[in-house]
């Protein structure tokens, strides 16, 4: 009796393991490193959060599976960043790095380099982004050759070479070589090829570099000069094999030094250039739209003025106000501000471009928080005023429109 | 007889119950605990008569208590609890408020209905925590979410998010700006964000427990409603990870067109195409931006979260656990923009915590609360007494039910010194923890006895007063000094401040990590040290210094060796407290007992031309003490004659120094105690402008006995953090972090 009970389970156990598929899980990225190194093969690692993260966990699997089908030369792991982890587990080797959206895809090279990176990804991207890091390894391959050829070659020629392999990687991998970079330094000091400051130019320490060259120029109480630093912007442009954004970027601190020298015209000119090089860029995106912001009118959607309508320079600001008109009258405005506060002056009453009624000349300059304007037809025009933003441009203003 | 057949006994209630249907709009959800409201009622609320069925709750419920004495038995009847909640909503909306939400549309009047019929639901909105100030709001915001998704089968199972939305959107530090930005940010927009999340399991598991007071803290950021869905694609990491979630974004303070972040341009190129969670990822920002980032990063995922402003600063906090928050960017402690109680961290988050710790007394506590405005509208005094205490026993750290009470006590008058002293007492034991928070509620109560009973039982008063405090987990954002501001008002001898002094000291010297005894004697070089009387100081303090060695004070001449063992303790509890002027002070009066000869110098490294030595007006902070350190001699780092101290075993021991004004740095001399210098190998130096923000400035695997290091061109820099990167624990000694500016 005793037997039957014992075995019986145990056969069934058994039959159940055979007839499963095999489901080895992929070894941790601390487990395979040494062994990539020896093999010299790449890893493809699956960053995941198996504890947390339903996705993690069904990318883990997919992944799982597409390792097994997998032919490629490469070594699959994962780096499964649990919530619940020892001490120790957290101070195990981990990938180059930070990874902020998991599950993630990474190829590491033998040597411990980001060769590729995916965030972000799902089961269903999962096979593409697999197929976009084998191509990265195959990149990767070609830029080794490329830096073997480098390294017999010499001077601005080796230079090249480096940079060509680097060209070869995705821009944030390239730029993690700094081993490369040392390398086309010592070959091409000059940097006549660029290809130094094409993989190392950070263009916010640059922009805050051009600020700073103006501002110090004036610290013994002088005239800022603005010369040098449009000399530093122009030498920059000059250098060879720049990437369409980061002429942008260069270009954007030639905007910054018209715009402070207050050559209005030409720093708007310089947002037109920008945009024209690459419309689609975050910086062609933001010089579109910063131009639109710095010359377009203002139309508010209700009669109430905040923040976002407001303009460092005066600005003329529309906004509809037919349900508080009621035929020919004399009219009190009055922007009643609830919080913060902004310059206004100038109201008008307007129907398209045709002023209905204003102020007299001698008051349109004049700043204020009432005004009185004197409607004669029965129509029903927009109030016009202008509208300059100071400070935080933090405001709240209500527009209030009465008949007196 | 019970309560339920009372009510429908009373000739205002004779009518009929009214049909199922007179609550059954058809848009109108059916509630789950709904009780059948009498029909005169329910006429009332179907016709809009507020104010009427104000008035007939009122009588009916008078009439019930008149009936039934026991309140307890009372709340224990749903009807009855029904009716209360009813009331109590209507007080704080007022009957007008209410029908002018009713007579919006019939949707909204259908809301209005179903929501008078769901007590858990009404329970739920009167105990969200903040007091609902802004009811007429609130009540809209309800409204307007259940009229979009009220008629889901599972709406029940989001109340609690629905009822902290319109919490936090209606009332609270956050409402101005969620106003201000409403085009963006838009409370039904909201809730159905989190609702979806939460169905395609994307939020964290303890979200759906959540009630209405921390879903405060999830969904009352200003920012864009898009951006907590662009965050919970785009920020994915294991929960206890969103304390770095701010660095996903660069730290920048220029945007990509040379505009500043302390100023309105700097997200305006690109506001329009993209939500700000995304701009403040590709563009960057400082502390504020991205503090709001980590913030919103981890709300987005459904657990709590709170931007802090500290000074010069601002960084944020998150709470997996009830209780529990931990700091992200240098949080969590400082000013919370977020809060319920009081907005310093930690001792307002404590308080918070404390209060809503446990679902069912809470509940019951709000019960009582409801039962104490009934009690004092009918004009019964002490009925409403007794159920403020009843609401105190469920909750005694309520800070709103204790005002309430205190205020009608005062009001009641007969209540004498005494009284108000054995009230305070008992008070007081309730407050373990958070003694902060017992100080704030008590300090009127105070003013009712102190001077009536004799000095010595002041000063008793004050000790247990600052005993409470000492076992308060504190923080250098939490300040004392008002404490001690308002205590020392109180005292009219020098023998009494000198007492007074005395207990302050020796009680936070004894317990605590040191932060109130720093801040005490910050406030003690002000006010004493500052104003001519530092004799009252150095008295109070050889007293302390006498009975910190156990032996207590003996009337004898302080003993040398404990009175610098008592300024090591002092200097070292300034450091904690990041107070420079008391620093300064006791490092001046502790000076005799350093063997550094200030006019010599120590240092072999030739300083460059130009490199002027900044002097030792700031203050150093060393990560930790043992007892081989000298803080009296902390001071002397920052002098050419070298000074010293020592760490404990740390794998990352350091020392930041603090300047008094920041400097155009040039460089850092830095160099190694004599002896075991081998303990400091691999070490790092990072620069600050806000204390909290480093930027890594020099490195090295093995440090020479003497360090110089350059700054580049532009650094700026008022603190300086000198650290030892340990693979194992281990002690830090060194002898001079000379700083030089240009």
């Amino acid at each position: 009796m005793f037997y039957s009970i014992t075995t019986l389970p145990r056969l069934l156990a058994a039959a159940f393991i055979l007839a499963a598929p095999l489901q080895a899980a992929l070894p941790a990225y601390h487990a395979v490193k040494d062994e990539a190194k020896t093999v010299n093969k790449y890893m493809i690692v699956v960053w995941a959060g198996t504890d947390w993260s339903p996705k993690s966990r069904e990318v883990t699997r997919a992944a799982e599976h597409l390792s097994k089908s997998s032919s490629e030369p490469v070594l699959w792991c994962v780096q499964d960043e649990r919530e619940e982890m020892t001490e120790e587990e957290k101070k195990l080797p981990r990938p180059p790095g930070a990874i902020w959206n998991i599950p993630a895809i990474q190829v590491v090279s033998p040597d411990g380099h980001t060769v590729f990176l995916s965030e972000g990804v799902s089961r269903d991207t999962l096979p593409a982004v697999v197929k976009q890091a084998v191509e990265a390894v195959k990149q990767q391959n070609k830029a080794e050759a490329l830096w073997e050829k480098a390294a017999a070659a010499s001077g601005a020629n080796a230079a090249a070479l480096y940079g060509e392999g680097l060209q070869q990687l995705p821009p944030y991998a390239a730029r993690e070589r700094k081993d490369i970079l040392e390398k086309i330094r010592k070959a091409d000091p000059g940097d006549t090829r660029g290809m130094h400051f094409k993989y190392t130019f950070n263009h916010l320490p640059y922009i805050e570099k051009v600020q700073r060259m103006v501002n110090d120029s004036a610290k013994d109480g002088g005239r800022k000069d603005y010369k040098a630093a449009h000399a530093y912007v122009d030498k920059q442009l000059k250098i060879p094999g720049m990437t369409p954004l980061q002429k942008q970027q260069v270009m954007a601190a030639r905007f910054w030094l018209y715009r402070s020298e207050g050559k209005k015209d030409l720093a708007l000119k310089t947002l037109t250039d920008i945009a024209r090089i690459s419309p689609k860029t975050l910086m062609g995106v933001g010089a579109q739209s910063y131009y639109r912001y710095l010359t377009e009118p203002v139309t508010l959607k209700e009669p109430r003025i905040t923040g976002y309508y407001l303009r460092p320079e005066m600005t003329p600001t529309r906004v509809n106000i037919a349900d508080m008109l009621n035929g020919p009258g004399t009219y009190k405005i009055t922007f009643k501000m609830n919080s913060g506060g902004c310059n206004i002056r100038n109201p008008r009453f307007m129907r398209g471009t045709r002023v209905v009624s204003e102020l007299p000349r001698d008051q349109q300059d004049k700043n204020g928080r009432e005004f009185t304007l004197r409607l004669s037809g029965s129509e029903k025009p927009d109030l016009v005023f202008d509208c300059q933003g100071h400070g935080w441009f933090d405001v709240d203003c209500d527009i209030i429109v009465t008949k007196e | 007889m019970n309560i339920s057949h009372l009510i429908l006994c009373t000739s205002l209630l004779a009518a009929p119950i009214c049909a199922a249907q007179d609550f059954t709009e058809p848009e109108a959800a059916v509630p789950s605990a709904a009780s059948p409201l009498p029909s005169s009622m329910a006429q009332k609320i179907s016709s809009g008569d507020f104010a009427g069925l104000q008035t007939e709750i009122r009588e009916a419920l008078q009439a019930a208590g008149e009936q039934n004495k026991a309140a307890q038995k009372l709340l224990q009847d749903q009807k009855y609890r029904h009716l209360l909640d009813i009331h109590e909503l209507l007080r704080v909306t007022g009957p007008d408020n209410l029908k002018a939400v009713f007579s919006k549309s019939p949707q909204d009047a259908a809301f209005v209905k179903a929501f008078l019929q769901d007590p858990a639901w009404m329970e739920l909105y009167l105990g969200a925590g903040l007091i609902p100030e802004n009811s007429p709001d609130g009540i809209q915001i309800l409204s307007d979410i259940w009229k979009s998704d009220g008629k889901s089968p599972d709406f029940r199972t989001y109340q609690s998010l629905a009822t902290g939305i319109a919490s936090v959107f209606s009332t609270g530090p956050f409402t101005g700006k969620l106003k201000a930005n409403s085009a963006k940010c838009n409370p039904v927009r909201r809730y159905q964000i989190f609702k979806k999340l939460h169905q395609e399991n994307k939020l964290h598991p303890g979200f759906i427990k959540l009630r209405p007071w921390e879903i405060r803290f999830v969904t009352g950021i200003h920012w864009d409603d898009k951006s907590y869905e662009w965050l919970n694609e785009h920020i994915n990491l294991p929960w206890r990870r969103y304390t770095d979630a701010c660095w996903a974004a660069p730290y920048t303070g220029s945007n990509f067109f040379g505009d500043t972040i302390q100023g309105p341009l700097f997200y305006v190129p690109w506001r329009d195409s993209s939500g700000e969670a995304e701009n403040t990822r590709a563009i960057g920002g400082v502390c504020g931006g991205l503090s709001h980032f980590g913030t919103m990063a981890a709300q987005a995922h459904g657990i709590p979260a709170y931007p802090v402003g500290q000074p010069g600063h601002c960084a944020y906090a998150v709470r997996l656990k009830r209780g529990e928050w931990k700091g992200g960017f240098g949080g969590p402690d400082g000013g919370m923009h977020n809060h319920i109680f009081g907005s310093e961290a930690p001792t307002s988050y404590l308080l918070m915590e404390a209060v809503f710790a446990d679902n069912e007394k809470i509940d019951r506590a709000y019960q009582w609360a409801a039962q104490a405005r009934l009690d004092e509208i009918l004009g019964n005094t002490d009925k409403a007494i007794q159920s403020w205490q009843e609401a105190l026993k469920q909750t005694p750290l309520h800070p709103f039910f204790r005002t309430e009470l205190q205020r009608l006590l005062l009001e009641k008058q007969g209540m004498q010194p005494i009284d108000w002293y054995v009230y305070a007492k008992d008070a007081l034991s309730h407050y373990k923890g958070n003694g902060f928070a017992a100080f704030n509620i008590l300090k009127d109560v105070q003013n009712k006895f102190l001077m009536d009973i004799p000095a010595a039982d002041r000063i008793a008063w004050f000790r247990d007063l600052h005993e409470t405090i000492a076992a308060t987990p504190t923080s250098w954002a939490v300040k004392f000094q008002p404490v001690l501001d308002s205590q020392s008002a109180f005292l009219t001898t020098p023998q009494e401040k000198t007492a007074y002094l005395e207990t302050v000291l020796s009680t936070h010297l004894k317990t605590g990590d040191g932060t109130n005894f720093g801040q005490a004697l910050e406030w003690a070089v002000k006010t004493f040290v500052e104003n001519g009387q530092a004799d009252t100081f150095s008295t109070a303090f050889a007293k302390v210094a006498q009975q910190a060695g156990g032996n207590g004070a003996s009337g004898a001449a302080p003993d040398p060796k404990k009175l610098k063992e008592a300024y090591g303790k002092a200097i070292y509890a300034t450091e904690v407290a990041r107070s420079i002027p008391a620093f300064q002070t006791l490092s001046k009066a502790a000076s005799s007992f350093s063997d550094a000869n200030t006019s010599s110098s120590t240092v072999n490294t030739p300083v460059p031309q130009g490199w002027k030595l900044v002097p030792a007006d700031g203050m150093v902070r060393c990560s930790t003490t043992c007892q081989w350190d000298s803080p009296w001699d902390h001071i002397n780092l920052l002098r050419s004659c070298g000074g010293s101290h020592h760490t404990d075993k740390e794998t990352n021991p350091n020392v930041i120094v603090e300047l008094k004004n920041g400097v155009d740095l040039a460089g850092l001399v830095i160099t190694k105690r004599n002896g075991n210098e081998d303990r400091m190998k691999k070490m790092e130096v990072s620069t600050s402008t806000d204390g909290a923000t480093w930027f890594p400035l020099a490195s090295t695997d093995n440090m020479p006995k003497e360090w110089a290091v350059t700054a580049p061109e532009g650094t700026r820099a008022k603190w300086i953090k000198v650290e030892a990167k340990n693979v194992q624990p281990e002690f830090m000694h060194l002898r001079h972090i000379l700083v030089y500016e240009k």
